[in-house]
């Protein structure tokens, strides 16, 4: 079994299996471009060490699962929120490192993972109010007293 | 405190995370702040549910939202009809009429103009009483229709135990939930009650009795007549023998259908509609299929039975947590549990 080096944003090398690497399509289609396995450390400037083992950990597990349907335009995406028991386990980290897989995902290319992060991220705004998905990301009420108003009669029809 | 995901996460993966909400969670998040609001509606392929009579009105606060923001309807690719008729008995299901403002009024008459909707179909949106008149005038706007489910069909405008009589509080139930201009008029008759009769002396007299049923049975009769009346201008013109099983069996859609089916592009063009509608027939009580718009004919049969379901990505059906309980303070009819 070959093996590569991924070099992280902070300079920490890591070997990997060639085929667990590979479950990023960013560097599959660099490895296929370059012919053969290099010896040289692949450098991943976006993603710091923490966040590569991360990642890393995540491709290993999932080094055997059969591709994604080709086919997939955003029509047939699924919107179940449902997410297998290691991945939710897996996901079981602080909000900066749940962005910063999701981040590391979108830009290695491991749709997958993105998909499992985005579903988590999406549980946690989930049966909440906006006051609570708000305190949730600590994020900002920039709503005049009018536009919430407003913004809420044109959601009103969306509530069973 | 920092918010790490307005800091970290860029719009198009903000957009994906919306992709996997449901349309309630959805409306929520675009609830928080101006940038969730903005993402928010870029959601498209929106799966609703259309709920037929529901005390929080939802169907008519759709075709209001729809009206004030054009590009809503576009987004919409499926739709499942879920009826929630209101039940006599069932005082928080006596949903008052829905009104709408005059600029919507004028948008509306507008809308059915142009898409050649029949006239009955917009007197009965006007009137905001019964919201399966909302259906073609839904249709109109939603130009990316993938799937149209019309659910298990109530077409009675109002539930009720029928017995063999209408009871006057079911006319008042239907009267409490209409504008004061589309009520009908409640007959002379109601006046009395039998009681207040006096014939002859003796009350044990058979042929009194005679009199009072023959004089009850009068004011049943007008009753009913009032009530078909006052129903009959909120239910489509379908000529049908009445049956008081089914006393309003029409379907704002069968009176569309071949408007609708003829004039909307998007019905005709779009290769993969699925169309699908429980309807209960009247042979044997069964329910037939009927798939009226599917651009395909022989596709019909494909989308019979358990297959329905897997074109409903968002089913997640709880059939109890919705309907009466939803809001409803309107406690708008006093029942009149003594008359009769």
């Amino acid at each position: 079994m070959s093996q590569i080096i991924l070099l992280s944003s902070d300079n920490v090398e890591m070997k990997v299996d060639k085929e667990v690497a590979e479950r990023s399509i960013l560097i599959k289609n660099m490895l296929e471009d370059v012919g053969e396995t290099p010896d040289q450390a692949i450098p991943i400037p976006n993603v710091n060490e923490g966040v590569l083992r991360k990642v890393i950990e995540w491709c290993e597990h999932h080094r055997n699962d059969p591709p994604p349907p080709a086919d997939e335009d955003s029509d047939s995406r699924k919107k179940s929120t449902d997410i297998e028991e290691w991945d939710q386990k897996f996901m079981q980290v602080d909000q900066e490192m749940l962005f910063e897989i999701i981040l590391a995902a979108n830009y290695l290319d491991i749709k997958p993972l993105l998909d499992v992060g985005c579903k988590t991220v999406a549980n946690m705004i989930k049966g909440k109010s906006p006051e609570e998905i708000r305190k949730t990301f600590n994020i900002q009420n920039d709503f005049t007293p009018e536009e919430e108003d407003q913004i809420r009669r044109e959601n009103e029809w969306a509530e069973e | 405190m920092l918010s790490l995901i307005t800091i970290l996460i860029p719009n198009e993966i903000l957009l994906q995370i919306f992709y996997n909400l449901h349309l309630q969670d959805l409306s929520r998040a675009k609830r928080t702040c101006k940038r969730f609001n903005t993402i928010g509606k870029l959601v498209t392929n929106l799966n609703i549910k259309f709920y037929i009579d529901a005390p929080n009105q939802t169907a008519w606060k759709l075709i209001r939202s729809i009206l004030a923001d054009n590009t809503l309807g576009g987004k919409i690719s499926r739709i499942s009809v879920r009826w929630r008729r209101r039940e006599a008995e069932l005082r928080k299901s006596l949903t008052k009429y829905w009104q709408w403002t005059d600029v919507e009024k004028k948008a509306i008459g507008d809308t059915c103009l142009f898409w050649c909707l029949a006239d009955g179909t917009r007197d009965a949106i006007i009137s905001g009483v019964n919201s399966e008149a909302l259906l073609p005038l839904l249709l109109c706007y939603t130009t990316r229709i993938k799937s149209l489910n019309l659910g298990e069909v109530k077409n009675k405008l109002l539930l009720f135990d029928s017995g063999l009589f209408i009871k006057r509080w079911v006319m008042q139930a239907f009267n409490s939930c209409v504008s004061e201009e589309d009520q009908g008029e409640l007959p002379g008759q109601w006046e009395y009650t039998v009681r207040d009769l006096k014939y002859g002396e003796n009350p044990q007299d058979f042929n009194q009795w005679v009199i009072e049923e023959a004089h009850r049975h009068r004011v049943q009769q007008a009753i009913e007549e009032a009530f078909v009346k006052s129903v009959k201008k909120h239910i489509p013109g379908i000529s049908r023998p009445w049956d008081w099983d089914n006393y309003c069996c029409g379907l704002w859609f069968d009176e569309n259908l071949e408007t609708l089916d003829k004039s909307l592009p998007w019905f005709r063009k779009l290769e993969n509609i699925e169309v699908f509608c429980r309807r209960r027939a009247f042979v044997n009580g069964s329910f037939v299929r009927l798939g009226h718009f599917c651009a395909d004919p022989t596709k019909h049969d494909e989308l019979g039975g358990e297959d329905s379901n897997k074109y409903s990505a968002v089913e997640e059906d709880v059939e109890s947590s919705d309907s009466w309980v939803a809001d409803s303070e309107d406690e708008i009819f006093p029942a009149d549990e003594n008359a009769w």
